[in-house]
Formats: structure tokens, C-alpha cells, sequence
């Protein structure tokens, strides 16, 4: 009788040692000071927003690309005036990104690796649809911890025309005739709509050809128009004009400072 | 993510440094940090440096986390030996670089290093020919946010003083003295002290110059004027 | 040499059967006949000189250095084997970098010594070919004073106060024990280490050969640097006159 109730006491112990245990590990996983208010509250952001605005067009045998140069912290103080977000990856894509600038420069670093090492395998420049298509697999790849960039590819395809893709962080692919991402999207678009697109121009207004020279105008008026009302855009405007058989051509023209 | 992170990564910084203000001159780069750490508002230790002499062409600066920075220190100094093994000196420019990666690397792991760093340097651009030295300040986010300046004031200096520095740069653009760049960033420092709770007025200014090459600054201390505080209706 | 082995030879994991491991000792042979290296120990330094042979005036001016620095404060000179010697510094290297990445310092003389030797040491149990390159380690401190190791193809690892390797080294440690070496500061050490090699050196068989220094102590100011040029012609000119003159006596 004595042994049995022995028995017993020990079975107690042990059973209770191992609720125990089990009690501790589901504290230690989730431990009151950790309710998920407050886990939402102390996780920390592995993004920031830097701002800007890019954009590019497409024409019948050209592409054009621009961006501008400022640099942002919390959409008010100006970290820098000429950050580059445009990229001349080969003499006919050019990359544009906006976003967050980490992710900006990580983008552009594995874009650039890999067509060094297309170059390397093939001997030729990589096209500009294979490229995009690469890249459209480069952001998906991602997909669960995405690139917080708006990334525009642009350049002269292999038929000689002007080509513009147009990108979500996470790789959904679009080829257009012209396309903006960044702080001022929602300005520039619109415009480009009317004057490009000419979706929204009343009828009976002219409806000119896209030349170089009116793309270049366009560009030109699209930031202008952004950098009056949109904080975060502005300093400098970085052009690039990618015309088929030409080289490659950069300007800066200036933005509005303030 | 796992309960235990809390404990395991930076995910709040501890003892902590405040801004960095550095300023291209003519030659060479002179970068301004004052010498407390911070533990939260509290003054916790006096007379620590925030700059790091990595060889003759580069010097680090640094705001946020100090333990962080002394284990990128650590590593910083183990790539400058592998370089060296290759009979090779790190510049600015590949530190710079390299340090990108490392944070950018870090944060994606969800284990950032909670430091803003300012690389300050001459690139060399000829070998053994200083006179086409070229001065180098290049800015790292902790989240490997990167980018080349002529001139920068990180944390609270950046709202604070960024504008005032591009000021007084513009005045003179690449032809500023270096005892110029100096008297901005004394000033700069002062306009700190007066905003920044957690801004000292113990401070220090470390130079690389393309010839004399990285020269750390003695520890200096600046009053300020505080007679605006008789105005404060609570001020005793 | 090829009666000695009889079959006890063929791998280091055969000992002989009166207890020697031939595989070493062959090794140690590739250390013995190759350019004399000799390591002094002074009163405010260490100098390490080899001789080396130059096989081709096609190669560029120290185109293959025996002396490098494991850390900023330590420095290894390999004799024997070149690409052993090589390994064996890399390795060092590697060791003294996990030291620095562990205790955020660099790693002391001792351990570095201590820890090659054991690396060679597991060379010599049979599991492959054992180092056929021995490594002089040297350090100066304000603590310590200078300090002088020599890890051996077998693993054996002692301090010296001074040693010689290679070809001539009888006759340079008879040489370097003629010498109050403990008086001796650096720059004197250098002359002499200079003297020493040249004297050792068989005029008829040492032929394009070329003096290479390194040197360690109070006046690099605890940092191991091979010795500028100008310094090593200026110690091989000084031993030149010096030698002369000994002729002359005689």
C-alpha cells in the first residue's frame, strides 16, 4: 500500500514538473510584455521612403528617361541633392527606380552583375526585353520580403523601336508607351495621359506626333509640374536620351530647390 | 521572428551617439563629433570618441549605437589586414562600398546595425601622386541607404543643420579652407547644443587631408551663449 | 639515403622500428637544403635574414618575399619549400584573423607559434604529406622584450634567442655564437646578420643569390616591416668592407 502511493506521489511530480515545463515554454514564447499590440509596435521597419519621381517614354525609335535628384528623409528634409536613381545599364537599357533607396541600390547592383555575366557567357549586350523580363523575375524573387521600388526599364529594343516596362515592387510587368513612378506618379501620369495617350483631350484639339524633341518638352513639364507640388521631388532633373543607333545622352537641368 | 530577438538583435538601441557633421574642404575632409554617450536622454559617458582612424586615407564617424559600432569596428579592421595581405590600402570609396553591403545584408536579416555612418576620406586616384587626391564623404543608413555628399550633417543635424552647412558651402563651393570648414562646424555644433538634448558641448574634429593624410582631433569644449535663458519664464 | 628507408618510408604513418617517422625527417631535409635563413634576437629587437637564390633575372625585384606579417605585429619568415612555406604562412594568417574577430585584439606571438605547430604537427601523423617549410615567428614588445620562435616540418616549436635553417646553418650559428648578441641593438644585428650570411655563403655554388630582412623591435615601434632596401645595401656593403678587412688580418 505504502509503495503504491509512493508510486503515485512520483507519478504526480513528474507529471506536474512537465506541465511546468510546458507552462515555461509557452511563457517564453509569449511572454505578457509581448501582446501583439505592442510586437506591432516595437517591430522595427526594415523600410524607409526616400522619395523622388521617375519616369520614362517611348517613342517610335527612341526612349527617353528622367528623374530627379533629390534625396529625402520623412518626405521633409533633404538628405541629398543629387542622388542618381537613373542607371545606364548598357547603351540601350536604362533602369529608373524609385522607392526606398537600399533596395534602389541592391536592384541595381544585381541587375549590373548580371548582364556583366551575360556579357561574359554570350559575348553581346543583353536586350532590353530580355532585361526586363530578368528584372520582372529579379522583384518576384522577393516576393515575401519585396524591393519597395517603382522600377521603370526603358530602352531601344531589338527592332530599333523605343521600349518602356513598367513595374509593382513585386515584379508584375507591363509594357507601355510611357509610364512614371515615385511620389509624383499620381501627377505626371495624368498628364502624360492627356498630352501622350491623349485618353483624356477633348476632342477636337490637335493631336501631334510624339517626336523626340516633344517628349523631351513633356518630360521637361512633368517635373516641372511635380516639383511645384510635390515635396519630395525636385533639385535637379537627370534626362536620358537613348535614340536607336545614337549613343546614349545624360543631361541635368535644374529643378526647383525649395 | 522569435521571442528571444528582444535580447539577440539590435532592435532598439542602448548607449547611443548623436549627430555627425562633416564638410569637404579644398584638400580634405574634416568630420565634427561631440565625446558623450547617451542612454536614452541621459548623459552616460563623457569623453568617448565617435571616430575611427581605419588607415592614413580614411577615417569613420558614427551616430546611433555604440556597441554596434564597435563590432563594425572590429570588422572594419579585419578587411583593412585582408586588404593588406594583398599589399593593398582601403579607400573611402571601397570601404564605402563594402560597409553598403553590409548593412543593406544586415538589415534584410531583420538584424540591423543601428548606426548612420559617415566614411570620410581622400581617394587616391593616382598611385603616390597626392595632388589628384580627391576628398570622399560617403553616408550609410542602417538600412544600407548610401550615397556620396560634399557635405552632411546626420541625426537631428540633419534637420537642424543641413541647410545651413549646404549654405556655407555654396559660398565657396571646392575652394573652402579647411580652417573655414572648421569654423562652420564649430558653429554647426553650437546651433546643435542649443536643440539637441542629447547634443555635448565636449567635442572633437578629425581631419583626413590628401597630404598630411588622417589627423584625429583633440578633445575641445565650447560655452555657448546661453543669456536667452533669463528670458525663460521658468528659468531660476 | 634510398637503403636507409627499407619500407619504413612510404607514408608518415609508419614509424620505423626504432621510432623514427622517415616522412619527416626527408621533410625536414627540404628546410635543410634550402637558402640559409638566420633569426637573432637583440637588446631591442629581432632581425630575420635569408639567402635567397634568384633563377631567373626575368622575375620583378622581390618577386617572391619569404617574410610577411601574420599581424600587424608579428611576422613570419618561411624556409623550405616555397608553396609550403606559403600554406603555412596563410594559414597563420587565418589564424590570427579568427584571433581578432574572438578577442578583439591581435593574436599573441606565443599562440600563433602554437597554434601552426599543431597544424603541422597533424601533418606529420600520416593522414598526408607533411610541410616541407619550417617558419621563424618574431615579435618585439615593450612587455616582453623580443621574441623568437621556430616551428619545425615535424611540429617541433621552441623559442631561440637565435637560429640559423637551411644549407649553412652550422656554420651561421657558429658564427652568431661568437657574437654578444644580446648587446647587439638592431641596426648593429642587421650588419652583422648580413656579415653572418655572407661569410656562410660557398663562393663557387651560391651564385645569384640575393639577401632579403626583415626586422622587428623598439625602433618600428613593435610593428614587424621588411627592412627597406637602402638599409639591407648599406648592411651588405658594410659586410663586404668588413670582410675584406678580416682578410687583410690574415
Amino acid at each position: 500500500m505504502t509503495s503504491f502511493t509512493g508510486i503515485t506521489a512520483v507519478a504526480n511530480a513528474t507529471n506536474e514538473m512537465a506541465m511546468f515545463k510546458q507552462a515555461m515554454k509557452e511563457v517564453a514564447a509569449h511572454p505578457e510584455w509581448m501582446s501583439s499590440r505592442q510586437i506591432e509596435r516595437q517591430r522595427w521597419n526594415p523600410y524607409s521612403m526616400e522619395g523622388g519621381s521617375t519616369c520614362a517614354i517611348s517613342g517610335e525609335n527612341f526612349a527617353i528617361v528622367a528623374s530627379d535628384t533629390r534625396m529625402t528623409q520623412n518626405d521633409i528634409n533633404i538628405l541629398t541633392r543629387d542622388a542618381e536613381k537613373i542607371q545606364i545599364l548598357n547603351d540601350n537599357i536604362i533602369l529608373t527606380t524609385s522607392g526606398f533607396y537600399g533596395d534602389v541600390l541592391q536592384l541595381k547592383k544585381v541587375l549590373q552583375s548580371r548582364l556583366h555575366k551575360y556579357r561574359f557567357d554570350y559575348r553581346s549586350d543583353m536586350s532590353v526585353d530580355l532585361c526586363a523580363e530578368l528584372l520582372s523575375r529579379n522583384l518576384y524573387y522577393r516576393r515575401f520580403f519585396p524591393y519597395y521600388t517603382g522600377a521603370i526599364l526603358a530602352g531601344i529594343d531589338e527592332h530599333g523601336k523605343g521600349a518602356v516596362f513598367s513595374y509593382d515592387p513585386i515584379g508584375c510587368i507591363e509594357r507601355l508607351g510611357y509610364s512614371a513612378s515615385g511620389a509624383a506618379e499620381p501627377m505626371i501620369i495624368p498628364f502624360l495621359d492627356c498630352q501622350i495617350g491623349h485618353v483624356t483631350l477633348s476632342e477636337g484639339y490637335e493631336r501631334p506626333e510624339l517626336t523626340l524633341d516633344r517628349a523631351i518638352s513633356l518630360m521637361k513639364d512633368s517635373f516641372r509640374g511635380a516639383a511645384e507640388r510635390e515635396i519630395s521631388t525636385g533639385d535637379k532633373i537627370h534626362l536620358v536620351i537613348a535614340e536607336a543607333g545614337k549613343p546614349v545622352v545624360v543631361k541635368f537641368l535644374p529643378l526647383r530647390e525649395d | 521572428m522569435n521571442a528571444h530577438d528582444e535580447v539577440q538583435r539590435t532592435l532598439n538601441p542602448t548607449c547611443t551617439g548623436t549627430s555627425v557633421i562633416a564638410l569637404q574642404y579644398k584638400t580634405g575632409v574634416v568630420v565634427l563629433t561631440d565625446r558623450v554617450v547617451s542612454y536614452g536622454k541621459m548623459a552616460r559617458y563623457k569623453n568617448v570618441s565617435r571616430q575611427y582612424k581605419v588607415n592614413d586615407n580614411v577615417l569613420i564617424a558614427f551616430g546611433g549605437d555604440h556597441a554596434d559600432f564597435h563590432w563594425l569596428q572590429n570588422v572594419i579592421e579585419r578587411q583593412v589586414l585582408l586588404w593588406k595581405r594583398f599589399d593593398q590600402d582601403i579607400g573611402p570609396k571601397a570601404l564605402h562600398g563594402y560597409l553598403t553591403s553590409l548593412l543593406y545584408a544586415k538589415r534584410c536579416k531583420m538584424n540591423p546595425v543601428w548606426n548612420t555612418l559617415v566614411v570620410a576620406g581622400v581617394e587616391e586616384e593616382e598611385k603616390n601622386n597626392k595632388e589628384t587626391s580627391t576628398p570622399f564623404i560617403g553616408v550609410i543608413t542602417q538600412k544600407g541607404c548610401a550615397y556620396q555628399v560634399k557635405h552632411i550633417a546626420t541625426g537631428l543635424g540633419a534637420f537642424l543643420l543641413n541647410q545651413a552647412v549646404e549654405d556655407e558651402w555654396r559660398k565657396k563651393g571646392e575652394d573652402l579652407s579647411r580652417e573655414e570648414a572648421e569654423a562652420v562646424l564649430r558653429k554647426s555644433l553650437e546651433l546643435t547644443l542649443y536643440h539637441d538634448c542629447v547634443a555635448d558641448n565636449e567635442f572633437e574634429i578629425g581631419r583626413v587631408d590628401a597630404t598630411e593624410g588622417v589627423v584625429l582631433g583633440k578633445e575641445e569644449k565650447i560655452i555657448g551663449d546661453w543669456s536667452i535663458a533669463e528670458t525663460n519664464c521658468q528659468y531660476e | 639515403m634510398s637503403s636507409i628507408g627499407t619500407g619504413y618510408d612510404l607514408a608518415a604513418s609508419t614509424f620505423s622500428p626504432d621510432g623514427r617517422i622517415f616522412q619527416v625527417e626527408y621533410a625536414q631535409k627540404a628546410v635543410d637544403n634550402a637558402g640559409t635563413m638566420i633569426a637573432i634576437r637583440g637588446k631591442n629587437g629581432v632581425v630575420v635574414v635569408a639567402d635567397k637564390l634568384i633563377s631567373s633575372k626575368l622575375y620583378t625585384d622581390n618577386a617572391n618575399p619569404r617574410m610577411f606579417n601574420v599581424n600587424d605585429n608579428v611576422g613570419v619568415a618561411v624556409a623550405g619549400n616555397y608553396p609550403d612555406g606559403f600554406a603555412l604562412k596563410n594559414y597563420a594568417y587565418g589564424e590570427a584573423m579568427k584571433w581578432l574577430k574572438d578577442y578583439r585584439e591581435p593574436m599573441p606571438i606565443q599562440n600563433i607559434a602554437n597554434s601552426v605547430a599543431e597544424y603541422i604537427h597533424i601533418h606529420t601523423l600520416g593522414i598526408s604529406r607533411p610541410f616541407g617549410a619550417g617558419a621563424f615567428f618574431m615579435s618585439w614588445n615593450k612587455q616582453t622584450g623580443g621574441r623568437l620562435f621556430l616551428v619545425e616540418p615535424s611540429g617541433l616549436n621552441y623559442e631561440y634567442k637565435a637560429w640559423a635553417v637551411g644549407k649553412h646553418r652550422q656554420a651561421a650559428k657558429a658564427e652568431i655564437e661568437k657574437l654578444k648578441i644580446e648587446e647587439l641593438d638592431v641596426n648593429q644585428l642587421v650588419k652583422e646578420a648580413a656579415r653572418i650570411i655572407m661569410v656562410v655563403r660557398d663562393e663557387n655554388k651560391d651564385k645569384n643569390v640575393q639577401i632579403e630582412m626583415g626586422w622587428v623591435g623598439e625602433q618600428t615601434n613593435g610593428k614587424y616591416e621588411e627592412v627597406p632596401s637602402e638599409v639591407v645595401t648599406a648592411a651588405e656593403e658594410w659586410a663586404i668592407a668588413k670582410l675584406d678587412e678580416d682578410d687583410m688580418d690574415d
